[in-house]
């Protein structure tokens, strides 16, 4: 393992870790660790409509803009100041967040394969925050924004792309006019209005996207922001002299941290930092590219074009064409395997997938090629024979490590979903006398709706179901955080436990 | 300074474009996703209910085989202890936000500093002279291009100095604007210096080969503490200024 491998698996232990806590105090499903992408999306909402109302407000002029944001904060600050640090607050947030979002994905090796797309059109969404966030801080026209504003400009003059030093329009007092400011507005719309675009490009490729946190996360978040915005309102620096230069700045660390390194090192090392970053960060899905397994392989005479796994599909890899081989069905499912993350989810999905047939007919409409259900169904034997307590876990690669617990068997796959609810069917029947499904936490799944699926599945909201023959009280689900290791080892003692008063009872065959 | 039925401040002034467009923006922001955050999620709400009992259960497990011991157990059972967590959370996440917004304070210039800047935007001399068409020349041209002087569009690079106190502080060259170097040539500098005064030199060639310099500024000047002082140019004046 070299180094950086390491360092990510350590950021990957402190997430894990982290998350772990949060589970306990906000569940799964809250737990903002997870959240991240839909907490940044939702801030940007609370940036969006906190702006259009501080824009009702603003006067886009020289000296207006600094005395409307004064009245704003000060004479209005029971509502248009605290819409002033909402904007403020939530903007930060959002840096926050995203930075956050970046680093788990990277640390969880989120960033590679087929998931190339979102890391990529990350990237430009970093930059269109920044300009969104900066262009807003002009807009006060304090010292800070004095500041902001010819730091930007200069930093933009070293590329020499202008004739003259843009710089030059901020020398001294009257430079400026109100046109200036009606200029700023325009980029302080459109700025966002393309990161918008852009975020919605960045989600384009997932099928249901999640872009809304859960409501309570959403509740508390805005919360958080409002007492922020009570306690500690945004203020304005003094008003912006061009003929005067500031000292001492409160800068918004979250946006501006690199205006003191501009000013150590100067545009050209900034400059080289920014492009260098951006380039690497963009070229690191292929910083190795990723080994990854064969796509999930459609058998065209086993197809009878259902769309139920085009419809489980998370990643949108599967799509429905016309038939093209005579067969009396209207659709064929056909996989992209640029898009596919040989999850195994559609092969779950897929009503073929039973193993209650004879070895040799042991073909699915849809599978994985290199674990296809012939090879599930041995390891399920396997696991049958080798489970002494008579109980199978069945696991997923990325989450809890179900090997090795006294008295059962694993059954390891890329994700839970995978696994039919017919192989748990036959498990039963074939003597198992508990089944364990063990994945990954609520909104945990690396596969994003592999735990849902199989919990609508097994529950009977979602196709294939489990049959109704196949006893409950012989199913357990666990959803915990690979390090629950107690969790997990409680459950099968009490799994156990249960089993024991459920007496064996015969599966009528139906 | 908003009066709410007279003058540019008016609040009808705000509050006609705001009835107006905000109905389309929030209808926008509504339909891309916002609404989904209002609607009950009967599911979710029924597995966190299993998910819930199924933890209390094994706790309840641990407890009887721990006896009165007190054991490791998921906050999430315990409703007070539970809202503290998420309360912590958002206090952290809020002094986060609150902290790294304003602080630490960044000093741009030191006390006692003041800033030079060397701004000026100024055009080179020709690199070839201009030359008098003759009669001839002219009736050669198109009635509409018949100018008496032949003039090339190519400028000449300009140096430029600063001398602060006998030490000079800035030396260097820009080459003129546009691919055919016909445009001016552009400075913009910065510099820290203690406040005070002080005696300051600005010399420029602007192509004049024969010369070491072709214009030129000897001044003593009183810097004033944060002051943003302007070594610039006046194009129509030909004259360097401080301002």
């Amino acid at each position: 393992m070299n180094v950086l491998t390491s360092i990510r698996i350590f950021i990957q232990n402190v997430f894990l870790r982290a998350e772990k806590g949060f589970d306990r105090a906000f569940g799964p499903e809250w737990n903002p660790v997870r959240q991240l992408g839909t907490v940044a999306f939702y801030q940007f909402f609370v940036a969006a409509i906190t702006g259009i109302i501080l824009y009702v407000f603003f006067e886009t002029s020289v000296d207006g803009a600094y005395s409307s944001v004064e009245y704003l904060t000060n004479d209005q600050w029971w509502f248009g100041g605290v819409m002033r640090s909402l904007h403020r607050y939530s903007s930060d947030g959002m840096v926050l967040a995203m930075g956050l979002h970046l680093l788990r994905e990277w640390s969880f090796d989120r960033y590679r394969g087929v998931r190339w797309y979102a890391w990529f059109t990350g990237v430009p969404v970093i930059w269109l925050l920044y300009v969104s966030g900066l262009s807003g801080y002009w807009l006060v026209w304090d010292e800070l924004a004095q500041y902001v504003a010819i730091g930007s400009m200069e930093w933009l003059d070293w590329l020499n792309i202008f004739g003259k030093p843009v710089a030059s329009n901020f020398l001294a007092e009257g430079s400026l006019t109100d046109r200036f400011f009606t200029l700023l507005v325009f980029m302080h719309i459109f700025a966002p209005l393309f990161l918008l675009f852009m975020m919605w490009i960045h989600v384009i490729r997932v099928t249901q996207p999640k872009i809304n946190p859960p409501r309570g996360l959403a509740i508390g978040t805005t919360l958080a922001l409002t007492a922020l915005s009570l306690i500690k309102p945004a203020v304005s620096h003094a008003k912006a002299n061009l003929d005067v230069i500031p000292t001492d700045l409160d800068l918004d660390w979250f946006y501006m941290g690199f205006y003191p390194l501009f000013d150590a090192w100067g545009p050209g090392v900034l400059w080289a930092l920014a492009i260098g970053g951006s380039v690497f960060l963009s070229v690191m899905p292929w910083l190795p590219p990723m080994r990854q397994a064969a796509a999930a392989r459609v058998t065209l005479d086993k197809c009878n074009g259902c769309k139920r796994c085009y419809e489980d599909c998370p990643y949108g890899a599967i799509t429905m064409v016309p038939r093209s081989d005579g067969l009396p069905y209207e659709q064929e499912a056909v996989v992209d395997p640029a898009m596919c993350t040989r999850c195994g989810i559609c092969v779950g999905a897929c009503p073929t997938s039973t193993p209650f047939r004879a070895e040799g007919e042991l073909i699915t409409g849809i599978d994985l090629v290199d674990l296809p259900l012939k090879a599930m169904r041995k390891m399920v034997d396997v696991a049958l024979q080798n489970a002494t307590d008579g109980i199978v876990i069945v696991g997923c690669d990325h989450g809890q490590k179900v090997e090795g617990i006294a008295g059962t068997a694993a059954v390891k796959l890329p994700c839970v979903s995978h696994m039919p609810p017919s192989f748990i069917d036959y498990m039963i029947s074939e003597g198992a006398r508990g089944v364990l499904v063990a994945g990954c936490p609520d909104c945990g799944c690396r596969f994003r709706y592999g735990v849902k699926w199989m919990q609508d599945r097994l529950e009977g909201r979602r196709d294939p179901y489990l049959r109704r023959r196949v006893p409950r009280e012989r199913i357990r689900t666990l959803w915990a955080s690979p390090l629950d290791v107690d969790l997990l080892h409680d459950t099968v003692a009490d799994f156990k436990a249960d089993l024991e008063a459920f007496p064996g009872k015969e599966i009528p065959d139906v | 300074m908003f009066d709410f039925f007279k003058g540019d401040n008016a609040v009808w002034f705000y509050a006609v474009p705001f009835a107006v467009f905000a109905p389309i923006y929030f209808s926008f922001v509504w339909h891309i996703g916002v609404k989904n955050l209002f609607r009950p999620d009967v599911e979710k709400r029924e597995r966190k209910r299993l998910q819930r009992e199924h933890h209390e259960r094994i706790e309840k497990r641990r407890e009887a085989k721990a006896g009165t011991r007190q054991r490791e157990a998921h906050i999430a059972t315990k409703p007070s202890k539970y809202w503290i967590a998420q309360a912590a959370t958002y206090a952290l996440f809020m002094a986060v936000l609150g902290v790294f917004s304003v602080h630490p304070t960044y000093s741009y210039l030191g006390a006692g500093e003041a800033q030079i800047k060397l701004n000026l935007s100024h055009p080179g001399q020709r690199v070839e002279a201009c030359v008098k068409r003759t009669k001839a020349e002219l009736a050669a041209l198109a009635p509409n291009m018949r100018a008496k002087m032949k003039c090339s569009r190519e400028r000449s690079v300009v140096k430029l100095e600063l001398e602060v106190d006998g030490q000079i502080l800035f030396k260097g060259e820009a080459a003129p604007a546009g691919l055919r170097r016909d445009g001016s040539s552009s400075f913009y500098e910065k510099f820290f210096i203690t406040a005070g005064k002080h005696h300051m030199t600005v010399r420029m060639n602007d192509g004049d080969s024969s010369k070491a310099f072709t214009h030129m500024l000897s001044k003593d000047v009183d810097v004033k503490p944060t002051q943003n002082l302007i070594v610039g140019f006046h194009q129509n004046e030909n004259t360097f200024y401080y301002k």
